[in-house]
């Protein structure tokens, strides 16, 4: 059964579908696998993606983008002032809620932002639907982890407006990690994931605990003034100093020129990805005057160096609040367009010198690849749980450790349930000893934090008869929803058993 | 042998809750397991999961050939068995634990005596309908062998659609 999963991002949207068995991100009809979230009003049509966001030089006024930024806020929201003051596109007030005023047509008409992502998420049903070849509409959509509902229901109603019947929404970072498959095996052990997402418009870190194949976030951190935006900024600031000087006129000053800058500014910034430099060229920026310049990757890094190191900060205070090192760090993913970017790959390989870091599947795609395949998990199931977005699960506080000790005074401490493991939860332990061996001792032991462990249990076999090959005593540790654990030991050749229980805390 | 066992009086820190993203296959086995209130250990479910849809298999559907009173036994060739068997849904996926049981059935069904019974009209020798029943699935053995090379071949070249 095939099914589709959706980022929709501040600049740019994703659809990506699942079938066969797996995921695979969709081009649009212009064939990029990204489409821009960019909407433009004309007299009697709407465009989406690239057409809109090539034409916004000429139709600036009626071409609504970053709509996600105003998505279910109202009008007196600070984003929501934010985003007025930053775009092009008149924004009214009309009973509290934002909405955009398009003067295209011969009388101003009044358009939701809830109606223009309406238009993003059609383009993307479309996009899906021609390559599937049917009219699937079952769809996971991602969010951002700091979207509170009334954006997440807004986001919701776009979709379904659209005709997406929406099985879930899920958070951006969650999809990162099921794009990566972590913690998907049987026997994944606990370990600590950092996601580093730079969008175009937002820098989110966020630390999960991978734990019994179930993610929870420790922490995150989302910062709306830097992105991938940013850069360009800073690339086509860089670009009219240069008219400047060869033409002796500041373009700064006029809008369309500095949108021509930042288109330009734009593809060269990508090209910079991949090449070693990008040559830039603007027709008639300025009185037919034409302008070429190149740019090389290091003048780009220089340019943008203060920037670069404001996107990696996050990560350190991040990890400080979270109380991780560095090294507690098992795995970092990259997502967004700008973690493309070699330099800050380069500058996040350096943080994290012995840990992978999971950038093989382009970053502006993983986020929906995890949407379809959380999709795919989803579709033909009946009862699903609507609107719980998270969900309380019992898990264990502490460390469980078994400290075996044989006559020769060794000790060996093994980690049979790591804390925050969900329950119930059962380890079976075999421990081995000569079979010269009298007696065996096996203590339980809990440690909360990194504290010294305490001592919980203790059983001792005793009076065991010594034979040739060794003695194999194995323990089963049951943990139950309220964190009592119930201890079976059994030695393998005489089946003698001995089980205790104890109880939590209450 | 001896075993001996003893606890100590320290506490054992109690289960706390947290909240933890709806993602991924595990997160669907806890969920379904919790609704369910049934208490098992967290790797068994895998394999609960699995023999669930063992289950599954036993309790299928029987979809009966909407023309099958009408098939023309001579034509056996070109019928497709699959839907004779009331199968149409699965075709290759079929076990043949499924083939056997969906061919009882019909065949309780369908059987000439029983009709006689009910008072139906039963035409002569091989001219009956059920005949069509019977061709699908002379033998097991045989039956499994036309259904391997119907795959072989692809169903498609066998049926008039």
């Amino acid at each position: 059964m095939a099914a589709i999963g959706v980022h929709f991002g501040y600049t740019c949207a994703c659809v990506a579908i699942f079938k066969d068995g797996r995921a695979d991100v969709i081009a649009n009809d212009a064939g990029d696998r990204v489409t821009p979230a960019v909407v433009a009003y004309r007299e009697n049509e709407q465009l989406v993606g690239i057409a809109a966001k090539q034409g916004r030089v000429r139709n600036a006024a009626n071409t609504v983008d970053k709509v996600k930024q105003v998505l279910g806020r109202s009008f007196d929201d600070a984003e929501t002032q934010a985003h007025k003051s930053q775009t092009k596109c008149q924004v009214v007030n009309r009973s509290g809620k934002p909405y955009y005023e398009i003067t295209a047509g011969e009388r101003p008409k009044y358009v939701a932002p809830e109606d223009a992502a309406k238009l993003i998420f059609h383009k993307m049903k479309e996009t899906a639907q021609s390559a599937l070849g049917s009219d699937v509409t079952d769809a996971v959509i991602t969010v951002p982890f700091e979207f509170g509902p009334p954006q997440k229901h807004a986001l919701r109603e776009a979709a379904e407006a659209a005709g997406f019947n929406v099985l879930r929404l899920i958070h951006e970072p969650a999809a990162a990690l099921l794009a990566y498959n972590i913690g998907q095996d049987c026997s994944a052990p606990k370990s600590h994931v950092l996601v580093y997402k730079l969008g175009g418009m937002s820098l989110s870190v966020t630390a999960l605990q991978v734990n019994g194949g179930l993610f929870r976030v420790l922490n995150t951190h989302t910062d709306h003034s830097i992105g991938g935006e940013s850069f360009t900024q800073a690339l086509a600031q860089h670009l009219a100093t240069e008219f400047k000087r060869t033409f002796k006129h500041d373009v700064t000053s006029n809008a369309r020129a500095m949108l021509k800058l930042m288109n330009g500014a734009d593809m060269a910034k990508h090209s910079l990805s991949t090449l070693g430099s990008a040559n830039c060229f603007v027709d008639s920026l300025h009185d037919g005057a034409d302008f070429d310049c190149n740019v090389s990757r290091a003048r780009f890094e220089l340019l943008c160096s203060s920037l670069f190191n404001k996107s990696i900060q996050p990560i350190r205070s991040l990890l400080e609040k979270t109380k991780l090192s560095t090294s507690d760090i098992n795995k970092v993913v990259l997502c967004g367009g700008s973690a493309r970017i070699p330099r800050l790959q380069q500058m996040i390989r350096d943080m994290f010198p012995d840990v992978e870091l999971l950038s093989s599947a382009p970053p502006d795609e993983v986020i929906a690849v995890g949407a379809a395949l959380q999709a795919g998990l989803l579709v033909g199931r009946d009862h699903l749980l609507s609107d719980e977005e998270s969900v309380q699960v019992d898990v264990s506080a502490s460390d469980i450790l078994l400290k075996e000790r044989d006559q020769s005074g060794a000790e060996a401490f093994t980690v049979l349930l790591p804390s925050g493991l969900p329950l119930p939860a059962r380890r079976t332990h075999t421990l081995s000893g000569g079979g010269q061996l009298s007696s065996v001792c096996l203590e339980i032991y809990q440690r909360f934090d990194s504290e010294q462990p305490e001592k919980l249990a203790k059983i001792i076999l005793r009076d065991l008869e010594p034979k040739e090959e060794n003695h194999n005593i194995d323990t089963v540790v049951t943990m139950k929803r309220d964190g009592s654990l119930h201890v079976a030991c059994v030695e393998q050749n005489s089946g003698r058993s001995e089980i205790i229980d104890i109880a939590a805390a209450s | 042998m001896h075993i001996h066992a003893n606890k100590t009086h320290l506490p054992l820190l109690a289960s706390v809750q947290v909240q933890v993203e709806p993602v991924g296959r595990w997160f669907e086995a806890y969920v379904k397991r919790r609704n369910r209130t049934v208490s098992t250990s967290f790797q068994e479910l895998e394999e609960e999961e699995e023999s669930s849809e063992e289950s599954d298999d036993e309790d299928f559907q029987l979809e009966e050939h909407p023309m099958l009173r009408t098939l023309d036994p001579k034509d056996w060739k070109n019928q497709d068995h699959y839907a004779v068997l009331g199968l149409p849904h699965l075709r290759y996926k079929a076990t043949q634990k499924q083939i056997k049981a969906a061919h009882k059935a019909i065949v309780l069904k369908h059987h000439p005596d029983k009709r006689k019974a009910a008072g139906e009209q039963i035409s002569e020798g091989d001219n009956d309908y059920f005949t069509c029943i019977t061709k699908g699935i002379w033998s097991d053995i045989f039956l499994h062998l036309l259904l391997i090379i119907y795959h072989c071949v692809g169903c498609g070249s066998f049926e008039k659609k």
